[in-house]
């Protein structure tokens, strides 16, 4: 068992995809996966798995296709009958999806990444808020409004026009003009 | 679900989540409709209780007029989602003058732009008051949705500390015209 896994080093594009994956992966992930992988400071932080008794990819789907098909990927590679290969797919995600979390930690370790930083990999671009379409909007109260309802003879409409259009072109000031047709 | 509508709100709430929530959260969808967005989102972080409300009826929600449920008060959720068609000021005034703790808010706000009908809560809201009658049609020309929108967010400064107010890309008609508005709200009672 202890020499059951060895780790090497190989073309991603030669990694098919196992057509029994059950699991799949949004545009917003595979954007994160990569940014993870190009960030000079992360770059791999774990490996695909690999049966080489069923020449089948376990684990790590989205990472091989994240990268250039001729990229050198971390592979582990294992030899299990078809069974236990069902049951670690079935279980590998499961199993590290039920884990709790302890925020005290957790708060310590995001004290140690800038929060851009850490929100730039898992949105998927490491961009400024604004470019990312998101813009900061200012909660402010608006000015205290007095409302004026002018009513004037259509006939007469010609006398205070220019004064509608000089209000018109006062900062601030809504203006609109309706005829009516009687 | 529209595509570009859907990732101009989720980029929203996920900017949010993952900022604010990085516990488990419970979760009141005021608007549930289809429940889209919810169920996306709720396979990407931690709901550890999750309220979809909605007028419709529809299995494993409530029936029920969510503005009001809120504006009762004693509700205990830490994010509210008012995802509706319509004006969101209903819910939006129940949140800040019952609100029990810090809460995520997103708002979606149709019906921007030249509004064709203006609720009148929002002209009262504006101080708009006549005694005749044609004011309605005259608004129906008058873009006013920039003061309708800041003048019912600006009710939350009397009564909270507003942590972060963001915008998402409005949804727009065939002609490039913007139909409604996606804006998220972290915010904490004084």
């Amino acid at each position: 068992m202890a020499e059951k896994l060895r780790l090497e080093w190989v073309e991603a594009g030669s990694l098919e995809d196992n057509p029994e994956n059950w699991r799949t992966h949004p545009e917003e992930q595979v954007r994160a996966i990569k940014n993870v992988l190009d960030d000079p400071e992360v770059g791999w932080a774990g490996a695909c798995l690999f049966n080489e008794r069923t020449r089948k990819l376990l684990d790590g789907h989205a990472r091989k296709n994240a990268v250039d098909p001729k990229t050198l990927v971390p592979v582990l590679i294992g030899d299990w009958s078809p069974e236990a290969e069902a049951k670690i797919m079935l279980t590998l995600d499961p199993i590290a999806m039920m884990a709790q979390q302890d925020s005290e930690r957790m708060q310590a370790l995001l004290a140690k990444v800038p929060q851009d930083d850490v929100l730039g990999l898992l949105l998927g671009e490491m961009k400024p808020k604004e470019q990312m379409g998101l813009m900061p909007k200012t909660i402010e109260r608006p000015p205290t409004m007095s409302w004026v309802l002018v009513g004037i003879p259509t006939a007469r409409f010609a006398e205070i026009a220019d004064k509608v259009e000089e209000f018109n072109q006062m900062d601030g000031v809504f203006c609109e003009v309706s005829l009516s047709d009687g | 679900m529209d595509n570009s509508k859907s990732d101009s709100k989720l980029l929203l709430r996920r900017y949010f989540l993952t900022k604010y929530h990085q516990e488990p959260f419970r979760v009141m969808d005021c608007c549930q409709g289809e429940g889209l967005l919810w169920s996306v989102l709720r396979r990407e972080y931690q709901v550890s209780a999750y309220w979809p409300m909605d007028l419709k009826t529809r299995k494993g929600r409530m029936k029920v007029n969510s503005a009001r449920v809120l504006a009762q008060g004693g509700w205990a959720v830490d994010v509210v989602d008012v995802d509706t068609y319509g004006v969101p000021w209903a819910h939006w005034q129940a949140i800040v003058e019952t609100m029990p703790g810090p809460v995520t808010v997103f708002l979606t706000i149709g019906s921007v732009g030249v509004i064709s009908n203006v609720d009148n809560a929002s002209i009262e809201r504006l101080g708009i008051k006549f005694s005749r009658r044609p004011v309605q049609a005259l608004l129906s020309r008058v873009s006013l949705s920039g003061q309708i929108i800041d003048s019912w967010l600006s009710m939350a400064l009397d009564q909270a500390t507003v942590i972060e107010c963001m915008e998402a890309p409005p949804s727009r008609n065939s002609r490039g015209a913007p139909i409604a508005s996606y804006i998220g709200i972290r915010m904490e009672p004084k």
